[in-house]
């Protein structure tokens, strides 16, 4: 299940970028947002599953905005690393963001954002799973995505959340079983399938 | 029975997958960083509203100690004194008091102080600032770490502290990191004012400017290894560089640390010797950049390129890259997509690809 996120991880910025962008270089700035752009835009884009959409960038502008002030407090050596501090923040963004009153309801089905030429099993597998995000509540939603997406430990998912690692193990596990449960009724050959081989 | 990590299994949750960032992020994000924090763009939580009066009344009594503690942008009296060690990052002009030694910061600018008796020691790591010192004190600043203090008693001066992107320059070396060079400057306007490196001490006359380079040989980008260029070492540098000085040692001996210390200390000796070669690589990234906005595609691979010959930067050679996919040229477009990294290959493949260019 890593596998999703560890193929998204971007190599660390190296020790003296930071060190320039903790002084408030611009271009070591630059290369820290585009460095882990992908992954904080991907974080809140699922996050926001399905609402909201419109404030993703806006909110991707302000994790790196309030990241890039805070840098200089920022201890490399302390026990979270560039990009798991940086998805905290992202995190917390979110999560405020969910908190407000909703103007439109929530999507029932996620638009797509696969490409024209996505096998069509696999476009209904994203809206799957999309959707059975979408239905999640959003600490569940964020704890499962910092899992599976972000290859997070259940520590530092505890610390970006403020939660006892026991909450974000029975959070997980809710989240999973939800998801799943989602699944095997949108999907049930797949479902199937791991019942079986189970 | 299933176990937990292994209920959603047979679903790729992979195939979920988030439309690319925006084109321009880092523009846009370095434009709102350098706005006023209160431009904010999203706020935080609501909470009920008894939290917004609680918080209301806790930045009120903030905004009130901050009032006394610090003078806000245009103060034009000096401000409270400071204690006798701190540190300010100034968010906009400030005047900073340490007892009868006053400073008029710059935005931006970084200070660290500790007064010792009479003595003032100060670090200033970055910025402009102008100070006023004192007859009976003796300020001590430490600029740039760049093994030079600034030494000034009874005198008004200024000193800055830039950090001289323009002036890049290639190392040799296997080394993947790189760094901006300071470039300090101490103009005295009236007073006793020594600057000490490496042993030497100058002083600095009333009416004049002293520039505290970089040395040569120590202070410079090291840059990754695949694109280098070598040049002899243009000795008629060295009238600008102070005396060596071998002060420190780092704490270890890699050589990152050896170029965030300035390649002090005998152990940075084999980093010390490389050789170097004057180049510019920012111009013609900026002219690289201007061209591409202006669609002149083919002309901004030429400027990436020129900058690539100076330093071989992840950035320049995503800009060549996207500039030789847009101009289809195929042979530069693969030749850089295979400099990229893995990440950003799947990132940035549909650039050649919507240009008919397959980049692999």
């Amino acid at each position: 299940m890593t596998a999703v996120a560890i193929a998204r991880r971007p190599e660390p910025l190296d020790e003296l970028t930071l060190r320039r962008a903790q002084r408030g270089d611009e271009r070591a700035w630059r290369e820290l947002v585009e460095r882990y752009q992908q992954p904080v835009h991907a974080l809140i884009w699922r996050l926001l599953a399905g609402r909201a959409r419109h404030r993703v960038e806006d909110l991707v502008q302000e994790t790196f905005v309030r990241v890039l002030r805070a840098l200089p407090s920022f201890d490399p050596s302390g026990p979270a690393s560039l990009q798991t501090w940086m998805l905290t923040i992202a995190t917390r963004l979110a999560l405020n963001e969910l908190r407000r009153p909703e103007p439109q309801p929530l999507a029932a089905e996620p638009t797509s954002t696969e490409r024209a030429d996505t096998p069509a099993e696999r476009r209904r597998l994203a809206s799957a799973i999309a959707a059975g995000m979408a239905a999640l509540p959003a600490a569940q939603r964020a704890v499962l995505v910092l899992r599976e997406y972000h290859d997070l430990d259940y520590q530092e998912i505890a610390t970006a959340l403020e939660l006892d690692l026991g909450t974000v193990k029975s959070r997980l596990a809710r989240a999973r079983t939800a998801l799943r449960e989602h699944l095997v009724v949108a999907l049930p050959e797949l479902g199937g399938r791991h019942d079986r081989r189970g | 029975m299933i176990d937990e990590d292994d209920l959603l299994a047979p679903y790729d949750l992979s195939a979920w997958e988030p439309p690319p960032p925006p084109a321009g992020l880092a523009d846009a994000v370095l434009a709102r960083a350098k706005e006023p924090p209160a431009a904010s763009a999203v706020e935080l939580a609501r909470e009920p509203r008894r939290w917004g009066w609680i918080a209301g009344g806790v930045v009120a009594v903030a905004a009130v100690v901050i009032a006394i503690l610090v003078r806000l942008p245009g103060a034009a009296a000096p401000g409270p004194t400071a204690p006798a060690h701190g540190e300010v990052i100034a968010d906009g002009a400030r005047t900073l008091s340490i007892g009868a030694t006053s400073a008029a910061l710059d935005p931006g600018t970084e200070v660290r102080w500790r007064r010792e008796g009479r003595r003032i020691l100060v670090d200033q790591p970055r910025g402009r600032a102008t100070w006023n010192v004192d007859a009976d004190d003796t300020l001590v600043i430490d600029a740039g770490a760049m093994g030079a203090s600034v030494e000034a008693t009874g005198a008004s001066l200024r000193v800055e502290v830039e950090m001289n992107l323009a002036d890049v320059r290639t190392i040799t070396t296997s080394g993947v990191t790189a760094m901006a060079v300071a470039l300090v400057t101490v103009v005295v306007y009236e007073g006793h004012v020594n600057v000490t490196r490496g042993g030497q001490t100058v002083n600095v006359v009333p009416g004049t400017t002293h520039e505290i380079r970089p040395e040569p040989s120590r202070s410079e980008l090291a840059v990754g290894a695949s694109s280098i260029e070598q040049a002899p070492f243009d000795d008629r540098d060295t009238d600008r560089a102070p005396e060596r000085t071998v002060s420190r040692e780092p704490a270890r001996c890699d050589e990152v640390s050896c170029v965030l210390s300035n390649y002090a200390g005998e152990c940075c000796a084999e980093y010390r010797d490389i050789e170097i070669t004057d180049c510019d690589a920012v111009a013609p990234m900026q002219r690289g950049e201007q061209q591409l906005a202006n669609g002149d595609a083919a002309a901004a691979l030429v400027s990436f390129e020129a900058s690539l010959a100076c330093v071989h930067d992840l950035r320049a050679v995503k800009r060549a890259y996207i500039a030789a996919c847009n101009s289809r040229n195929a042979a530069k477009a693969r030749r850089y997509f295979a400099a990229l990294p893995a990440s950003e290959r799947s990132r940035l493949d549909q650039i050649c690809i919507r240009n008919g260019i397959s980049p692999e």
